[in-house]
């Protein structure tokens, strides 16, 4: 668990401050992302929970420096490890930018290249963190212990197997595998185990749980589960139309939810102990062309006041490592 | 349908179109395409009436003004028998365009209904039988299989059109299989299927309108080869007989003479590649603004 | 008002029942993927029966059979009283109209070529019923149904969400009033609120058209709160059916405790509910090479030497909780063993 957070640390690992993304489309311009701020300290799990249509992915992708061309520059500024990422140039210095920040996606089928061998991705990503001059012994000998360390018994013949060879569950360990091959500072994990059984994701998370603490990686968990969120991460962020809404202690966010739109999902999830299914939340993700003045969510807010329409919230401190952005609990442009 | 509702239904449509056409526009290639295919569809039509020596492309011979390079009278010269160069081009670009046109106007269709026949039902022999026939049309070269059956029949300009075909449809058929069988399995179909849709429903209101996406493309990029193709057999004099031109015959008339009189073979060789590229252009900007419109 | 769902259903006529149902796909001469190996449930009108299981488990192969896209390699489909085990091609179209279904996934289940009005044509035309300015009357009743607004009827599915979406399915397959719809895990692809929603309306529709559903998911949580009744599925075979209330309260078969026991839940209470952990060992086993004697034997904690050698057989633990475990087979088990037993874990 984070001992930095125990020790209020406050150097970021990843610092993302007030970014804005939009993009260029026939109508006008999306915009997308709306002044997202946003933190990861070393060996920190942070959970980001947004549905789709967010913009987490975008948000992703600005981080790691792969928006699509039609994205207008960003504003804003992204710290990773002390440096800013945003003002240099595209492509900027790419070996140190890859060692660091690797990303596991969503589907480990589409992620893995179904003509080439494990062993042979592996040595590209492996390569692509050290340097293409390493000799293949010493990158096999890295791709067997990574492979060992994501808990895939017989790494030899995994290595020398092509991806459907591996079962789905196993496909994912091996792209944390080459995520992770070399130590970094930021695993970014895409809905990890959302397309594999329950109880594969659950081996899947406690192997990410694992890694953090033996390696102390920091991971940002991108999920719509809240669940996943209150049991594997330390800290959680809620982002809705493009900005953070809500960021607390998993356990807290999910006991104690306090902007409508948090206390919205929360509700939804069915439970285990029965008492019927919640109404879900009204409306529409707003439209990116023109999203709706101030607070984007006051259209579907239950609480709307007439504030929310005419200036957006800030991100308020309402307790301790609680913050949220709702007129509610008072975050005005005072704060 | 309300007066109201028809506007609407209208507005939307234009909506759609201009939306399309910025798509399109992205790529300025592609808009270059569609001027050139323009100029060319107008030419098809108008030329014989805009030709400034109609007669030139009938049954003509004029010895004193033969072999004139480009000047003013003649804007891309005469040919050995004194005829104005740039007349019978304007003869010779409606039939190229109107073979394009008609032959994918057959065998488009025919092609496309045994295709989805052929994708639809597989294993049964009416779809063996179609797709080995497609097999076989397809193995033999299309200009050999062309000029065999010209040779059978008569060499006039409609029966290349016909070889043409006949050397077409398989390209089409096997597109459209290939894309049918797997549109077979989507889930879009098998509703429609456990509903109690009729096969010929299912054929034409479910799988058609996917199919016509990737097909159009094609169309359009097939019209340039076609009217290459048929322009390969009247330069080996199957087709269109002296003395009306063609673009085919005007190149084969004009080889002879290279380097001397150069513009004899020049002006229909470079027309010919102007209508191929402007089609192509064309063809691939309707190709990437579709695949625009997916993603 | 969150749409409370316990009431058990009341009708005594049986909709469909399923015996011994088997579908296998040969994949050569002597092997084939035993998806289904003799699954026997039986739904009285009006009840929501759930199924649940992992990759592997059969679950959505046994929809697709009841449905006839596939051809049963043996067993028997019993539609109120009428054996209909039989491909859709032979089903009479009167039969189609009774019995519906909704895929899951939002994405492919439209023809992204046609606009939502013509999509919920197709059913109406198909069937004949309603007739111009009637039928543009009903594609809009339809959508009124399913709480999306008339100009819907325009859009492409493109332009809509994934919960919009199957709400258009599942508009589709109510078009014709049927009786019987399956539901393959209409919610698995979409965000929890918009399954809310979505689950919600499928709970109003039950109600007001006294539909009968049979429903597929793997998320346990969702089927606490809408299924009467759940079984669950491992590698083609039922290994334990109850009522939701029971299930859940009393899971025995230790395949259902394991699944339970590694679901994320977001209150203490429901981690009290849950068995106690142990964390899931190995991977699924593939359908074709399913373990001999009882399938789930190598990944069981309580498995016995009788395990691996045979398949175990029904045993009935209380009044519709019945369970196919070994552990419960011998009668001293059942009753005052089963209790104390699931606690000890």
């Amino acid at each position: 668990m984070g001992d930095a957070i125990a020790r209020g640390r406050t150097r970021y690992l990843l610092d993302v401050q007030d970014v804005s993304v939009r993009f260029r489309v026939y109508e006008g311009y999306l915009k997308v992302l709306d002044g997202v701020n946003f933190n990861v300290r070393p060996g920190e799990r942070v959970g980001l929970v947004g549905e789709t249509g967010c913009g987490k992915t975008t948000l992703m992708k600005t981080i790691m420096r792969i928006l699509a061309p039609n994205a207008a520059k960003p504003e804003g500024k992204v710290f990773f490890e002390g440096s800013e990422l945003l003002g240099t140039g595209r492509g900027g210095p790419r070996v140190p930018r890859k060692r660091a920040m690797a990303m596991v996606f969503q589907d480990p089928t589409a992620a893995l290249n179904p003509v080439f061998t494990v062993g042979s991705q592996m040595a590209d990503a492996i390569r692509a963190a050290i340097g293409t001059g390493a000799d293949r012994g010493e990158v096999r000998k890295i791709a067997v212990d990574t492979l060992k360390g994501v808990s895939l018994a017989d790494p030899e013949r995994i290595l020398n197997s092509y991806p459907f060879q591996l079962s789905g569950g196993m496909r994912q360990r091996v792209c944390i595998a080459m995520a992770i091959a070399v130590p970094g500072g930021l695993l970014i994990a895409d809905e990890p185990g959302t397309s594999l059984d329950v109880t594969i994701q659950d081996q899947i998370l406690r192997l990410l749980q694992d890694i953090v603490q033996r390696k102390g990686t920091s991971v940002i968990l991108i999920t719509h589960s809240l669940g996943v969120v209150r049991e594997m991460s330390d800290r959680a962020y809620v982002m809705y139309a493009g900005s953070m809404v809500e960021n607390a202690p998993s356990r807290e966010l999910v006991r104690d939810p306090l902007h409508p739109y948090t206390r919205g999902l929360v509700v939804s999830v069915p439970r285990l102990t029965g008492g019927g299914i919640a109404v879900g939340i009204s409306g529409r993700i707003p439209n990116y062309l023109n999203p709706p003045t101030g607070c984007r969510f006051h259209p579907r807010c239950p609480h709307f006041l007439p504030v929310c329409s005419q200036q957006r919230p800030s991100f308020y401190e309402v307790r301790d490592g609680h913050h949220v952005a709702c007129f509610l609990y008072g975050g005005g442009h005072d704060g | 349908m309300t007066r109201q509702d028809l506007r609407d239904s209208w507005a939307r449509r234009q909506e759609s179109l201009r939306k399309g056409f910025y798509r399109f526009s992205r790529n300025p290639v592609s808009v270059v395409g569609l001027v050139v295919v323009a100029l060319v569809a107008l030419v098809a039509v108008f030329g014989p009436s805009i030709a400034p020596y109609p007669q030139h492309a009938r049954a003509y011979v004029n010895f004193g003004d033969a072999k004139q390079p480009p000047n003013r009278k003649y804007l891309f010269g005469t040919d050995i028998i004194g005829r104005d160069i740039l007349s019978r081009l304007l003869f010779a670009v409606r039939p190229a365009v109107l073979t394009g046109v008609l032959v994918q106007a057959t065998v488009v269709p025919i092609g496309t209904v045994l295709g989805m026949i052929g994708g639809y039902f597989p294993g049964t022999w009416i779809s063996t039988l179609i797709m080995r026939a497609a097999d076989v049309f397809v193995s033999v070269p299309a200009l050999i299989l062309a000029l065999a059956v010209c040779a059978v029949l008569q060499p006039t300009f409609t029966n290349s059109m016909i070889a043409v075909s006949i050397a077409s449809w398989p390209w089409y058929g096997r597109l459209v299989y290939g894309m049918t069988s797997s549109l077979r399995n989507e889930y879009f179909v098998k509703a429609a299927e456990l509903a109690g849709a009729s096969k010929a429903r299912i054929l034409f209101r479910e799988i058609l309108p996917n199919v016509v996406s990737p097909l159009l493309t094609k169309v359009t990029l097939d019209i340039p080869y076609v009217i290459m193709l048929s322009a390969s057999l009247s330069y080996v004099g199957l087709g269109e007989q002296p003395p009306i031109p063609s673009l085919g015959n005007m190149v084969s008339d004009g080889v002879k003479y290279i380097p001397d009189q150069w513009w004899i073979v020049v002006a229909p060789a470079l027309a010919i590649v102007v209508i191929v590229l402007g089609f192509n252009l064309l063809g691939d900007g309707l190709r990437d603004m579709l695949a625009m419109e997916d993603s | 008002m969150p749409a409370s769902f316990m009431e058990v259903a009341t009708t005594d006529r049986e909709i469909l029942r399923v015996e011994n149902l088997k579908k296998h796909f040969p994949i050569s001469k002597d092997k084939a993927v035993e998806a289904v190996d003799g699954v026997s449930f039986a739904m009285p009108e009006g009840e929501v029966f759930g199924l649940v299981g992992e990759s592997g488990s059969g679950k959505s192969t046994v929809a697709y059979t009841v449905i006839g896209m596939y051809k049963a390699t043996s067993g028997r489909i019993i539609y109120r009283s009428q054996d209909i085990t039989k491909t859709y091609n032979r089903r009479s179209l009167a039969l189609k109209k009774e019995v519906q279904i909704v895929f899951q996934d939002p994405g492919s289940s439209l023809n992204p070529r046609q606009t939502i009005g013509q999509i919920l044509d197709m059913p109406l035309s198909v069937h004949r019923l309603c007739t111009g300015q009637d039928r543009v009357r009903r594609i809009q009743e339809l959508l009124e149904m399913v709480e999306l607004p008339p100009d819907f009827m325009f859009k492409y599915p493109r332009n809509i969400g994934g919960g919009e979406k199957q709400m258009v399915s599942i508009a589709r397959a109510l078009a014709t009033n049927p009786s019987f719809v399956i539901l393959d895990e209409p919610t698995s692809a979409l965000d929890v609120s918009v399954q809310a929603k979505v689950i919600n309306l499928l709970i109003r529709l039950q109600k007001q058209f006294g539909l009968s559903y049979l429903f597929i998911t793997h998320d346990l949580g969702l089927m606490r709160n809408l299924a009467h009744r759940v079984a669950i599925m491992y590698l083609g075979k039922v290994c334990e059916v109850a009522t939701a209330q029971e299930f859940f309260t009393n899971p025995l078969h230790p395949y259902t405790r394991m699944l339970l026991s590694s679901i994320p839940v977001l209150t203490e209470a429901e981690e009290d509910l849950k068995p106690k952990r142990f964390t899931s060992r190995g991977e699924i086993p593939s359908p074709v090479n399913v373990p001999p004697g009882c399938s789930f034997h190598l990944r069981c904690p309580e498995a016995s030497g009788q395990c691996s050698i045979t398949d175990p057989s029904w045993a009935e633990a209380s009044s519709g909780h019945e369970v196919r475990c070994h552990l419960y087979t011998s009668a001293s088990c059942i009753q005052a063993g089963a209790g104390a037993r699931g606690a000890e874990w």
